[in-house]
């Protein structure tokens, strides 16, 4: 127990380094709101829905999937290979705390500042839509849909984890981290539901972690999943878990043999 | 007068060239940012198809016109972005490490150097993918634009570039102000591809808001409003009078902050 005292220390720093630039800290919670208020809007003006998705059922999916995406567009990939690319990283290495869990502690700081002021955003955009705020809590299948959450939050981590890696390898990593993120935000079924996409795109993607981060869990939320749907996003996500997880080991193993640093 | 603007069209020349070069050392970050942008071109194309599935008319806009409201809100965002943005948005850091006071003792003038001598190569790699992305939407339309609506377009194109270098100076004289000014740029960005969709969808209110007080509709939608024909002679002179009002504003505020700015770093 005493060994995560440093863990929670680093959990302690970034929650209060979150909020020290208040400005900035406002401007972060105005501008997650923003492009879920237009989608609603857009979602409003068709009554006829988009394809088996009636014009409610996209706004109640907006608003859910704002508050999930709040937990998995949180990124420490930049943190990481700043770390690695100044040297930084010698000063954990030398110390008796493991590097990345305590960029994981951090981060699950700034997922909890995020989660709490998503509420309101929520509500925000909630305001501007027209379905009664009853409907959007009642959910079908609570515990299978905290078990994806749970289960989107480890992935995405990984995947940080993986771009902040990069940088043992090249210097050049802020592009690919860039295509990453923007990946994950276009992908993830963050804005729309996936199978509203043409059929060679949900191919594409199934072939990939992001359905697993924002839709499944939005949809189980929403009732529109199964128990067999569930069982099958499940099994998605405990694949990728173990895929990723056997990466980053390998990564990290291989990047710290190779890693050096000058002048320390 | 004549010979000044030859020696800022070396300068810009020489900084263009220098960031060509820079970014030549990095093809993997060169590559990861042109794909992202080409993957975020691509989702809205994508997305904007997707939303005509049951219907014909979203708002009073058939599929063919949003598209072409998604191409020149696009084609916008990476002829501003190309020449602005990169620079204005580089301040924050000169700022927070002092080295903006190298700019200042340099013989030139340093909102010159912060406006546009940071030319985003990678959005002019992007260029092609934005053109025919116009093209196409263009193709769905179902009528031909008139050569006047042609014409206008490309006029209000200019002016809605010059506006949304007034608002993004607005934004950069902040940073002199409060250091830390990242999400207000990415606020500025949401607004912008928010504003990709038609003005009709959002409340009156929301809309005068962003026609008038904060020009994003004039920035990104009024091109292609005018290549529709739905431009008015009114909206017409507010995009001008948007783009002198913002680029005074912006420069008032720059000035003012860079009168207040003190070093960092002495």
């Amino acid at each position: 127990m005493h060994g995560l005292k440093k863990y929670y220390l680093g959990f302690r720093l970034a929650f209060i380094n979150e909020l020290i630039h208040r400005m900035n800290f406002l401007f972060g919670i105005l501008r997650r709101v923003i492009f879920s208020i237009t989608l609603v809007y857009v979602f409003e003006h068709i009554p006829q829905g988009i394809g088996v998705f009636s014009s409610e059922q996209l706004v109640a999916y907006t608003l859910v999937s704002y508050v999930i995406s709040s937990l998995i567009h949180v990124y420490c990939m930049g943190g990481i290979s700043e770390d690695i690319v100044s040297g930084d990283l010698t000063n954990y290495l030398v110390k008796p705390i493991r590097f990345l869990p305590y960029w994981a502690a951090r981060m699950m700081a700034t997922r909890i500042i995020l989660v709490v002021t998503s509420i309101v955003g929520f509500l925000c955009v909630w305001l501007v839509s027209s379905i009664p705020l009853s409907s959007l809590f009642i959910v079908a299948h609570p515990f299978q849909t905290l078990v994806l959450c749970l289960g989107a939050i480890v992935i995405v981590q990984l995947i940080d984890f993986l771009g902040g890696m990069l940088a043992f390898w090249t210097t050049d990593e802020h592009g690919l981290q860039w295509l990453l993120m923007t990946a994950i935000l276009f992908l993830s079924g963050a804005l729309i539901p996936i199978t509203v996409l043409p059929q060679s795109v949900q191919t594409a993607l199934s072939f990939t972690p992001f359905p697993s981060l924002v839709y499944a869990p939005t949809q189980m939320y929403l009732g529109n999943f199964d128990d067999a749907a569930f069982a099958h996003a499940l099994v998605i996500q405990l694949a990728w878990i173990f895929a990723c997880t056997i990466i980053v080991v390998i990564a990290w193993k291989r990047g710290t043999r190779s890693y050096e640093a000058y002048g320390r | 007068m004549v010979g000044n603007i030859r020696r800022y069209i070396k300068i810009w020349q020489l900084a263009a060239r220098m960031q060509a070069l820079r970014l030549l050392t990095k093809p993997t970050g060169m590559f990861g940012y042109a794909a992202g942008k080409l993957l975020r071109m691509a989702f809205f194309l994508v997305f904007g198809l997707a939303l005509y599935q049951n219907t014909a008319e979203i708002a009073g806009f058939s599929r063919g016109e949003l598209l072409v409201c998604y191409a020149f809100m696009n084609a916008v965002d990476v002829f501003s972005q190309m020449f602005f943005l990169r620079g204005l948005n580089s301040l924050q850091r000169l700022v927070q490490k002092g080295d903006f006071d190298t700019l200042l003792v340099r013989p030139m003038n340093s909102l010159f150097w912060v406006s546009v001598c940071q030319f985003d190569w990678i959005d002019f790699i992007t260029i092609p993918g934005a053109i025919y992305y116009v093209w196409y939407a263009a193709q769905q339309l179902e009528f031909d634009p008139t050569g006047f609506q042609i014409l206008l377009t490309c006029a209000i194109f200019l002016i809605s570039c010059a506006t949304a270098y007034g608002v993004m100076l607005m934004i950069t004289a902040v940073t002199f102000y409060s250091e830390e000014t990242e999400n207000l740029w990415w606020t500025y960005r949401d607004f912008v591809f928010s504003a990709r969709n038609p003005a009709p969808i959002f409340p009156k209110s929301v809309q005068w808001t962003f026609t008038y007080l904060i020009p994003i509709f004039a920035i990104i939608s009024f091109p292609a409003y005018a290549l529709l024909g739905r431009l008015s002679v009114g909206l017409v002179v507010w995009a001008c009078v948007a783009a002198v009002l913002t680029v005074t504003i912006g420069l008032l505020l720059w000035r003012r902050g860079v009168a207040k700015y003190s070093s960092a770093s002495s």
